[in-house]
């Protein structure tokens, strides 16, 4: 029983430490070279919002015609005493960017087929090659301390995903894929 | 003599008040009533689908100015599911402009940088769509083509339809399409 015991308290610590390890604060955030703050209709301008850890971008190995990336996103609730950390990796589906559905649309046009420009949206909305994982998760308080808060892994999820096209959510792997690469995934030939 | 032409009224009415009901069987078989989009519905709740169709005899062109154009023709919104079976008549009035197609909006960018960000045409393509709708409630019929009391809810303000709308753009598209023979994302303004 004892052991039992013991081994629960090493599973929780393994989960609780990672993000332990990257704890921020309100003021941390607000340092433009550390962190960039991802622009979205749903601030409210006060502080509020998405961070990206500039410093935690980073491209891992993937298979055969996919990229994938981790980063670690901050999101700040300064009125609710609130950061909540998230760490994340994002796949790149690399045949299903825009510009080579595109550019296969053209070739195939060219070719006679008069498969309409609607098409690539629609083809795009059903899979836009991006697929997110949150990863590993952290909650803290505006100065940064650890914050002991159950949070539901679907809430974590809704935070940034799914990455469908035509949602605001689709900006962010777009942007982690520029800074990884020097390239937006949707310029991708 | 006033008693005879009102019951002759009468009798005239009658006979064509069915006449503009429609029927299930006439959306299905009628060539002028094309099927424009479809929805399985595998629900719990209420399993079937729904099925729209455009009459397409009954579009007229209300604007012809390119790249502006506009629109008007009557669609059908067929429930056949487990708790309905109704038949919607609506009229819907769209506004296009070609000015913001999609193969515009991709010729454009093309020619304006060598090297084209897709993330501004993802944008161009979001912020605006070229097409703006307003509909109006006709009718609502059993699949019989009786009529059925029906509750009017009419706005007459026109609002963007955006392309994340497929059942709309789908009807849109059609009425561009049966007049103008393409699709209006893929006409080009240059």
């Amino acid at each position: 029983m004892k052991r039992i015991y013991l081994l629960s308290l090493w599973l929780l610590m393994c989960l609780i430490v990672p993000m332990q390890g990257q704890a921020v604060s309100q003021a941390d955030l607000l340092n433009s070279e550390r962190f960039e703050h991802i622009d979205s209709s749903a601030d409210s301008g006060r502080g509020d919002g998405k961070y990206l850890d500039l410093s935690s971008v980073k491209s891992v190995t993937a298979p055969n015609g996919h990229r994938r990336i981790e980063a670690n996103i901050y999101v700040s609730m300064p009125a609710a005493n609130m950061i909540q950390g998230l760490s994340v990796q994002y796949d790149y589906q690399m045949d299903r960017s825009l510009r080579h559905l595109i550019n296969a649309h053209d070739k195939s046009f060219k070719q006679g087929d008069k498969t309409p420009y609607i098409s690539i949206w629609r083809a795009k909305q059903g899979n836009s090659g991006i697929t997110g994982t949150v990863n590993d998760s952290g909650t803290f308080y505006n100065d940064g301390q650890m914050r002991q808060q159950r949070v539901y892994k679907e809430n974590l999820n809704a935070i940034i995903l799914p990455a469908d096209f035509g949602d605001e959510k689709y900006k962010l792997p777009n942007l982690l894929y520029q800074k990884a690469y020097g390239i937006a995934y949707d310029d991708e030939t | 003599m006033v008693q005879r032409i009102l019951m002759l009224a009468l009798v005239l009415l009658a006979f064509t008040m069915p006449t503009e009901a429609i029927t299930y069987q006439e959306l299905k078989t009628s060539p002028q009533f094309k099927l424009v989009h479809t929805r399985s519905m595998n629900g719990p709740m209420e399993s079937g689908g729904l099925y729209i169709y455009l009459n397409t005899y009954s579009i007229e062109a209300l604007r012809y100015a390119p790249p502006q154009y506009s629109l008007r023709g009557t669609y059908y919104v067929v429930m056949d599911t487990s708790y309905q079976s109704t038949i919607d008549e609506r009229q819907l009035t769209v506004d296009y402009d070609t000015n913001y197609s999609l193969a515009t909006l991709i010729h454009s960018s093309r020619i304006m940088n060598p090297s084209p960000s897709m993330m501004a045409l993802i944008e161009a393509s979001e912020s605006k769509s070229g097409l703006a709708m307003t509909e109006v409630d006709v009718a609502k019929y059993t699949f019989d083509g009786a009529t059925k009391p029906m509750h009017y809810v009419n706005d007459t303000r026109k609002f963007p339809l955006n392309r994340n709308n497929t059942i709309m753009y789908d009807i849109a598209d059609a009425m561009f399409m049966s007049v103008y023979q393409n699709h209006f994302d893929d006409i080009v303004v240059q």
